[in-house]
């Protein structure tokens, strides 16, 4: 177990002098600087998403980029007149990526200043030596997983359903069945171990200890036979979302204890968490045990709590910021009608 | 408006709200995902300014319009009494 660092998700590319050589509405922007194209694939295969700030004509600047065979590596590009921030700002709330999880690579001091009084805790590089920024230890990732590769084919994907989902008038849960989501619940198998120490890694929000686990760890825990331990996947309409979510259940002689609740971010509105709940609640039922479940406090995930108490669970004790909480309810939850569940 | 009126309109913005009164059980009738509960929680203590503790958040206090609207006005008058 250990914690994880400031790790980067996501690249936010200056163009004028940082991707590209000279100024694009002075006439530059021929030719892309050296080992920019390289840095762009590296970063797309590790599955770090990329996107574009810059300060440019937007229809211009896209042209370029497409010119370069480069438009499809960056989401939601922020091209524009307006303070670099803002354009940075709209790119963090549409892709659910926290600033210190985020870098900027702009050749221009001013504008990693102006970026960075907005958002103090973003990481920003004047990307003079692209390759040596790819070295960095926040640029690594354990493995290169199937979902890595996959990511910017996902983050599309969930960009489509956010501009469906704000176009819907109505009831969310509404607009959730109109996604014809299916969710498998399997145990963890060692071909998914990668995976699954990069989701511990990777999220935050919603994970309910803040525990990370090693490969190591993690191995020994899906071949216990006292664990259950189960990872889930979701599509819909939209496409595969891959795997999301995460959970690990104790079988202990008294009680079947939840010890680790984990789902991916970018799946957060679409009821994964709570299903994962009902599973659990469903599994102490068909055991005969009460449900307990470890909750402690991080920075982030308070919403991890929120979701356990409206869910009807109790605290049993607590410690600092450690608490034990226990399903109060007689009746196990069932799954939400919008979600067609395999388990 | 008051507290549970402003409370109301939040779930008519948000949810389906045929037939919903200020008593309907919130957490039985529809199932809450964890983003709309924390919506809720959210949307309590941005518009009535209050911050709730751990043991405020409760099924007692969230299972109904007149629920929430009591924790609220607890909490405010708390705040003006001190």
């Amino acid at each position: 177990m250990g914690t994880s660092g400031d790790r980067v998700k996501c690249v936010i590319w200056d163009l004028d002098n940082t991707l590209w050589e000279g100024t694009l509405s002075e006439g530059g922007g021929a030719a892309l600087r050296p080992g920019a194209r390289e840095a762009v694939l590296e970063l797309d295969r590790r599955g770090i998403v990329q996107s574009v700030a810059s300060k440019n004509d937007r229809a211009a600047a896209l042209r370029r980029l497409a010119g370069f065979g480069l438009e499809d590596y960056f989401l939601c590009p922020q091209i524009s007149w307006n303070p670099k921030s803002a354009g940075v700002g709209e790119i963090l709330s549409t892709l659910n990526i926290k600033p210190e999880a985020a870098a900027l690579v702009d050749d221009s001091a001013f504008e990693r200043d102006e970026v960075r009084r907005a958002f103090p805790r973003l990481h920003s590089y004047d990307g003079a030596d692209l390759a040596g920024m790819l070295a960095l230890p926040e640029f690594q990732v354990p493995f290169i997983t199937q979902d890595a590769a996959n990511r910017r084919a996902m983050y599309r994907a969930d960009l489509a359903r956010q501009s469906a989902e704000q176009a819907f008038t109505g009831d969310a849960d509404d607009f959730l069945a109109t996604l014809h989501m299916k969710l498998d619940i399997s145990p963890v198998t060692e071909a998914d171990l990668q995976r699954v120490e990069e989701l511990t890694i990777r999220t935050h929000q919603l994970n309910s200890t803040g525990y990370t686990y090693s490969y190591d760890e993690l191995l020994e825990l899906s071949r216990d036979p006292r664990y259950i331990f189960r990872i889930c996947g979701l599509t819909d309409d939209y496409g595969d979302s891959g795997k999301v979510g995460l959970l690990l259940l104790e079988n202990g002689e008294d009680a079947l204890r939840l010890k680790l609740l984990i789902v991916s971010c970018r799946v957060m509105s679409r009821g994964t968490g709570s299903a994962l709940l009902c599973y659990a609640t469903q599994m102490a039922a068909r055991l005969g045990k009460p449900l307990l479940a470890e909750y402690l406090e991080t920075e982030y995930n308070r919403i991890m709590y929120i979701t356990y108490k409206l869910a009807g669970f109790e605290e049993v004790e607590e410690d600092g910021d450690r608490l034990l909480l226990r399903y109060a309810q007689e009746e196990p939850m069932p799954f939400a009608d919008y979600l067609d569940v395999t388990c | 408006m008051d507290t549970r009126e402003q409370i109301f309109q939040f779930f008519v913005d948000k949810k389906k709200a045929d037939g919903l009164t200020y008593d309907t059980e919130l957490l039985k009738s529809r199932h809450i995902n964890s983003l709309f509960a924390l919506q809720i929680v959210m949307f309590v203590e941005k518009q009535f300014q209050v911050k709730l503790s751990r043991k405020e958040i409760s099924v007692e206090n969230f299972h109904s319009i007149n629920a929430i609207a009591a924790l609220v006005d607890r909490h405010l008058g708390r705040q003006e009494g001190q």
